[in-house]
């Protein structure tokens, strides 16, 4: 097992508690080779929060290791200002006009699951409209210099978001999806604010105050994110579950959500494995409080099969041959079936999930994806 | 002349040690040691004749004033500090 792959999913802790703060500092000093950790950290986007960890834990790493970090983190800290100024006008504008106007994902998860918006890297903004409000909603965003257009074919029409709308951020684009509905079509079906079941929760942007999903409906859908199969994996995902989960655990409804969606539950006893939850976290979700001693690696927490890897081909352009793309799609990793499915980890759960679940689910994401686009 | 530090910059103190980040230009600079006691002293309001009698005060037997100015200008080249015009308030 890599010592820099364990040092990272140690750190994807947005409030380490004194234990971990040691094992993050014993971690580091087993650390001999830091070469792959540039390539890490920009792609599982941790480079700040392992930045913040770095400071405040006093980890041992070479200066200029520590300089790089330092750098992505203000890198983020300047693009996360920017953005957050574009927000609130964003929000102010909605809010004028008497439009609905949920900030979902990242834009939310920077200021309600991290100390500071800089450790939640993004590259979009994702918000959610009311459907019976999007031609006001056009007009709004057009108004504020956005390139935004209605869906205009049969496809479009039932997608969960625009396509694209795009803005100019200090002559950089950024890209904005205006969603209609939380999740993607290939994913159970959450509905958009119409068929919200609880009241959403608000939230603050510096001084603004506007409005994200309730504290369930967020946990419920970021999980369900997981098991998209062209969804690419990155630690940033557990860093959102486990900065989320700590930091609303006195007003999450857990009963609720270890009642209904006990996925939810198995998945944090997955990353118990990668992180170390509190004892205060681990009672509401009726888990043993246990320190990361098995560790699983990094890549296996990711899906590598059909339909993702077709997509990540396209991506970096690599070929690879069909009886490891098959191997891939049958037989995937127990760490990403208990992340993606929210399966136990027993043997018989795990071989549930491989034999039935995971099959079903390829049939259904493929047909839906065909479907709708 | 007096100098003051570019308003728009990140800025980290790393063992004594300042990284700054330049989001104009998308670039990271490294000061340190007496490069970055410079800005240190800027930022506080001394004047560059000031900075100058300061640190000649402490390296006696250098002749630092050429080395200090050349400081000055990299640091206005980077971005990192502007001078700021005689009869202004700022």
């Amino acid at each position: 097992m890599n010592n820099l792959d364990i040092l990272c999913q140690l750190a994807t802790h947005p409030f380490p508690g004194k234990a971990l703060q040691e094992q993050l500092r014993q971690q580091a000093g087993l650390v001999d080779d830091w070469s792959g950790l540039r390539a890490m950290v920009e792609h599982h986007r941790i480079g700040p929060l392992l930045y913040r960890h770095a400071r405040s834990a006093e980890l041992e790493m070479p200066d200029d290791v520590l300089s790089m970090l330092a750098s992505v983190y203000m890198q983020r800290k300047s693009l996360a200002r920017s953005r957050d100024g574009f927000i609130t006008t964003l929000v102010d504008a909605f809010a004028q006009q008497g439009l609905d106007l949920l900030l979902l994902k990242g834009s939310a998860l920077a200021h309600n699951a991290y100390p500071e918006p800089a450790l939640r890297p993004m590259d979009d903004l994702d918000i959610l409209i009311h459907p019976d409000q999007q031609h006001a909603a056009l007009e709004t965003l057009t108004a504020l210099g956005i390139k935004a257009r209605l869906p205009s074919t049969a496809r479009e029409r039932v997608w969960h978001h625009w396509p694209a709308a795009i803005a100019q951020l200090n002559g950089q684009a950024l890209s904005i999806e205006v969603h209609v509905r939380i999740l993607n079509r290939r994913l159970p079906d959450y509905g958009g604010i119409k068929e919200m079941r609880r009241q959403p929760a608000p939230l603050m942007i510096g001084k603004t105050a506007t409005k994200t999903l309730s504290p369930e409906d967020f946990l419920i859908t970021q999980t369900q994110r997981l098991r998209h199969h062209t969804e690419i994996f990155k630690l940033i995902n557990i860093a959102d579950l486990v900065g989320f989960a700590e930091a609303h655990q006195d007003v999450v409804d857990w009963r609720y959500l270890n009642n209904h969606h006990p996925g939810i539950r198995y998945r944090y006893a997955l990353i118990q494995s990668l992180t170390q939850l509190s004892d205060s976290l681990c009672d509401h979700l009726e888990l043993k409080q246990k320190a990361p001693e098995s560790h699983i690696r990094t890549r296996a927490l990711s899906y590598h099969g059909w339909p993702q890897n077709n997509y990540l081909k396209k991506l970096k352009k690599e070929r690879i041959h069909p009886a490891t793309l098959a191997w891939q799609t049958i037989a995937p990793s127990s760490a990403w079936l208990a992340l993606g499915y929210g399966t136990r980890q027993s043997p018989g759960s795990i071989w549930r999930a491989r034999l039935i679940t995971h099959p079903l689910e390829i049939v259904k994401q493929t047909a839906l994806a065909l479907y709708y686009g | 002349m007096q100098f003051a530090p570019a308003t728009d910059i990140e800025m980290e103190e790393l063992n004594g040690e300042l990284i700054f980040f330049n989001p104009a230009t998308g670039g990271s600079h490294h000061l340190n040691g007496t490069a970055a006691l410079i800005w240190r002293l800027i930022e506080q309001g001394h004047s560059s004749d000031e900075i100058i009698d300061l640190i000649a005060k402490a390296y006696p037997d250098a002749d630092v004033a050429a080395d200090i100015k050349t400081v000055f200008e990299k640091l206005l080249d980077s971005g990192l500090i502007y001078q700021i015009p005689e009869g202004s308030d700022d």
